[in-house]
């Protein structure tokens, strides 16, 4: 009987969003995306410099591919003009997402990046905690490897 | 000829008599608040679910000796408070305005002390946990259940419970395990098939009310 343990992986989750589909063999050449900055999860530890490393590395990588950028702190800005302009998405009965405001800010937003701003894309990285089915002493997940005590398990 | 009154008429009458006279907060121990139990975000149906618990401690309580003031009562005020305040969840944010939560807290508090001569309020909920197991037994808050797998990680719910006396100072607080939510990962159990099990249900509250019964009034 294998022995289980239970790992959590994190993983970085990025979109391109804006306008027409962006794919990676398009000619990158001055082509203008707006990078918002890293979501983290609630618990994690030291945020600011995790965030920090996390955007400086996703621009560096933009842009020696060529990308121009528009910054996560210009980004951010028209995000929360919007997102002031309907009182915020959050229900204060309930502290959930109210999902036609959410959506609405969203898509705002989308628009306001593309016609005022000319971003091709919008790329929103994201940080996610996931549970990886594990074997022999190794887990695999979107592209990475980790050794581990345990035999297998979650 | 008349045939005499059965002698458990008058004896009934007294009783009743007896009772109405004597004020409820002398009749009984302690007066507690409770709260309607919170239930897990996404559990379809909560109504029933919320009439199991909060049927299960106030029979729980009152065995124990204590006058419960039943949690309609805290529910009402709790709502209307928090009208009061337009909810306290800020909206930019989605957290929790901690002035806004006082009031209402503090308000309730208030108001069943004063209306209702509290000593404890006690504010019940059903959470979900994520729990390791080994070996096909997975145990959580002092209850356990048996599962096909070997080992890994399952979802389960508990009743916690904490309880706070007149000037608001947490006094006990409990868990108790109810049942797994999910008997194997991602295959959650059917909803007709939660909170089925009396006897698990009855546990789940004698478990997470032993804090606070440990040291019970005598009725």
């Amino acid at each position: 009987m294998s022995r289980v343990r239970f790992a959590a992986a994190a993983t970085l989750l990025a979109a391109c969003l804006v306008g027409p589909a962006v794919h990676a063999q398009d000619s990158t050449s001055g082509l203008l995306v707006a990078v918002d900055e890293v979501y983290l999860p609630s618990g994690f530890a030291d945020r600011e410099a995790t965030r920090a490393f996390l955007d400086s590395t996703i621009a560096a990588r933009l842009t020696e591919a060529g990308y121009r950028l528009v910054p996560p702190d210009r980004v951010r800005l028209v995000w929360n003009r919007i997102r002031d302009s309907v009182g915020g998405f959050y229900d204060t009965y309930t502290g959930r997402v109210i999902d036609e405001k959410y959506q609405a800010v969203y898509r705002t937003t989308r628009a306001e990046l593309r016609d005022h701003l000319g971003a091709r894309a919008w790329l929103t990285p994201t940080v996610r905690f996931r549970s990886v089915w594990f074997g022999g002493g190794k887990v695999e997940w979107d592209g990475v490897k980790e050794e581990t005590g345990g035999r297998g398990g979650l | 000829m008349r045939r005499p009154l059965p002698i458990t008429a008058p004896a009934t009458i007294w009783f009743l008599v007896a009772s109405l006279a004597v004020p409820p907060a002398l009749a009984q121990g302690p007066a507690i608040a409770l709260s309607p139990v919170a239930t897990p975000y996404g559990l379809s149906d909560p109504a029933p679910v919320r009439a199991i618990f909060d049927s299960l401690i106030t029979v729980a309580l009152g065995k124990a000796g204590y006058r419960v003031v039943p949690a309609s009562e805290a529910g009402t005020l709790w709502r209307r408070l928090v009208d009061s305040v337009q909810g306290f969840y800020d909206p930019i944010t989605g957290e929790i305005v901690e002035a806004k939560y006082r009031a209402v807290h503090d308000g309730v508090l208030r108001q069943l002390v004063a209306r209702f001569g509290v000593q404890l309020w006690l504010r019940p909920s059903i959470e979900i946990l994520h729990v390791d197991f080994e070996g096909g037994k997975v145990v959580w808050d002092e209850t356990s259940e048996r599962v096909g797998g070997s080992g890994g990680s399952l979802p389960a719910f508990s009743l916690v419970v904490a309880v706070e006396d007149s000037a608001g100072v947490e006094t006990a607080s409990g868990r108790g395990g109810i049942q797994l939510a999910a008997k194997e990962p991602g295959k959650p159990v059917a909803r007709e098939k939660l909170f089925r099990d009396d006897d698990r249900n009855r546990k789940a509250v004698e478990r997470a009310l032993a804090p606070l019964l440990s040291g019970r009034p005598r009725p």
